[in-house]
């Protein structure tokens, strides 16, 4: 099969080219915005408003060499912002803690439940530590590239990661490997 | 010892709710915030100053999205489709309602069994896409009871007769229920609402006469199709359902063990698996096993021959589908005739990630949003592309 059914129809205004763009990004945006929050009310909330402001500044984005960097961006720093006094962290600190790993779970590496028990634990760490995790470990960013998302330096990054593991392992009840050093 | 990372592979279920996020809405709003910041910048010139401050504390977007351009370039997005093209196929990404469409296995070769879901996250209900004609036709809804607000169907599995999927309520813990719609269409009905041990479903099979399932810590369950109280099969302790008869010693996601036996739950018969040594997360159906051998991915049949290497990772997704095809990471192979196809990353920054189904047993779809020359435009949102397995040729 050729390319006939991917190739992206050639737009013409603004509003189209945004309106194709982030109806082609939205499954993406959506699974980062869950990475972070864990809830997909919340997603779809926190991708709303990044669109939003995404449409705002649709004329700088589309200057961006990478768009999708750029967007994702937006999405990581409104997360942030929320989570600094918004209905985010009120929401959080009603959130169940995470229950005790079964000590088969712990003991198998792959695992469904310790994949459950991995997104109720990560609810738990604080926003900026999540959003290095995620950006790292999900969204394979490098460490300069996460420091870039994140606005701060690649040691930040380096250190917020580590300590954001160890709370992982904390709350999983698990022991650390030499990776995480 | 762990290592926490590959975790976040599966960070996302599979399995998610509709989205609720309006392109038209951010449209709208983003326009009246533009029209209130140019109102800003005429009136009141200290504003914009204010503005330009933000930015410079902030950072500027732009040039954040150039430091960012060595992530991961975008898979081709025509990579997906350059082999077994008679498998490919392209349908609408929501029903003629508006209601989104989640691929969730194949029936056949030109029939995909399809969510179409609800704005809310919850109920929704199933659809049959016929890829030859080019239509859907709807089974029936997926009840939500009342009383529930979070209340998410797990996953879906066809029978010969019977569509069957469970569902639990995020909030209820350690409760499941079990719902049959039949195969030709109509109503919903509640089979079973399950507590305990038995609430713990990790698959479900549907078999003409009971809905059968596994649980997390192993052993099979069985209701009967016309309802009745669950009943433990005796005899399936440890075991782990795959595919109707087919079960396994192992979890699905527990690749740090291989598998030793396969059981036909009908017949019985129990096939020791002997793994070769430093063979890792061996996974066998009836004609086929695959496993990770001095860091490549291997295939070999039961029966004996030499392990070959392919292409791809084996990885805690991975699964035997049809007793014929392995995902491997961005790869599907066809362990048959040895040719492979391009998925893509499941989740890239070009933003095209793919969907692997939402059935209950090894599903035959993948799926991910597609831009042609009918969609994506204005007023369209994209198509979903799908491969589909039981369309493979050869």
């Amino acid at each position: 099969m050729g390319g006939g059914i991917w190739e992206v129809v050639d737009l013409l205004s603004a509003d189209e080219e945004y309106t194709a763009y982030v109806r082609g990004r939205l499954l993406w945006l959506r699974r980062i915005a869950y990475s972070l929050c864990q809830d997909w009310h919340r997603a779809d909330d926190l991708v709303q408003a990044s669109i939003t402001r995404l449409y705002v500044k649709w004329r700088h984005a589309r200057q961006a060499a990478d768009m999708d960097a750029y967007v994702r961006v937006i999405l990581v720093r409104i997360f942030l912002r929320e989570q600094q006094g918004g209905w985010f962290s009120r929401t959080r600190l009603s959130a169940v803690p995470p229950e005790p790993a079964p000590p088969e779970a712990a003991v198998n590496g792959w695992d469904a439940d310790l994949a459950m028990d991995l997104r109720r634990a990560l609810a738990l760490v604080p926003p900026r530590q999540r959003a290095a995790l995620v950006l790292r470990f999900h969204c394979d960013l490098s460490v300069e590239q996460t420091a870039a998302a994140l606005g701060c330096s690649a040691g930040t990054v380096k250190s917020q990661t580590a300590r954001g593991l160890a709370t992982l392992r904390a709350l999983l009840e698990v022991t650390p490997t030499k990776e995480d050093r | 010892m762990m290592d926490l990372k590959p975790l976040f592979e599966n960070l996302v279920p599979d399995e998610q709710p509709p989205s609720g996020v309006d392109v038209g809405a951010a449209v709208r709003a983003g326009r009246r915030l533009r029209r209130r910041r140019r109102a800003l910048t005429a009136s009141v010139p200290l504003a914009a100053a204010a503005v330009t401050a933000l930015v410079l504390a902030t950072g500027s977007l732009a040039d954040l999205g150039r430091r960012d351009a060595s992530a991961t370039p975008s898979p081709s997005a025509a990579s997906i489709g350059n082999i077994w093209s008679s498998a490919m196929t392209t349908i609408p990404a929501a029903a003629s309602d508006g209601l989104a469409y989640t691929p969730v296995t194949a029936l056949s070769a030109t029939e995909l069994l399809l969510r179409a879901g609800t704005s809310s996250g919850g109920g929704g209900r199933l659809e049959v896409y016929d890829t030859a004609a080019g239509r859907a036709r709807v089974l029936g809804d997926m009840p939500q009871p009342d009383g529930t607000r979070d209340y998410h169907p797990q996953a879906v599995e066809p029978g010969p007769e019977h569509v069957a999927w469970w569902a639990q309520d995020v909030r209820a813990q350690r409760a499941s229920d079990v719902w049959v719609l039949p195969r030709a269409g109509g109503q919903a009905a509640l089979l079973a609402r399950l507590t305990g041990p038995a609430a713990a479903v990790e698959r479900l099979g549907v078999l003409r006469d009971r809905v059968v399932w596994s649980v997390r810590q192993g052993g099979l369950y069985a209701v009967p199709i016309t309802g009745g109280a669950p009943q433990a099969l005796p005899g399936t302790g440890g075991l782990h359902l795959v595919s109707w008869p087919w079960a396994s010693d192992v979890r699905r996601h527990d690749t740090g063990r291989n598998q030793s036996v396969l059981v036909n739950l009908e017949t019985g018969e129990r096939t020791s698996l002997p793994a070769p040594r430093g063979a890792t997360g061996m996974r066998c159906s009836p004609n086929w096993c695959v496993a990770t051998l001095d860091g490549r991915t291997v295939v070999w049949g039961p029966g004996g021959g030499e392990p070959r290497a392919v292409r791809g990772s084996l990885s805690p997704s991975s699964q035997i589908r049809a007793d014929r095809f392995i995902d491997l990471g961005t790869t599907v192979h066809d362990l048959v005739t040895g040719q492979d196809t391009d998925l893509g990353p499941k989740t890239s920054p070009g933003g095209v990630a793919w969907h692997g189904g939402g059935s209950s047993s090894p599903g035959l779809v993948f799926s991910r949003q597609a831009c042609g020359p009918s969609s994506c435009g204005p007023g369209r949102g994209p198509d979903l592309a799908v491969l589909n397995l039981a369309a493979v040729q050869g």
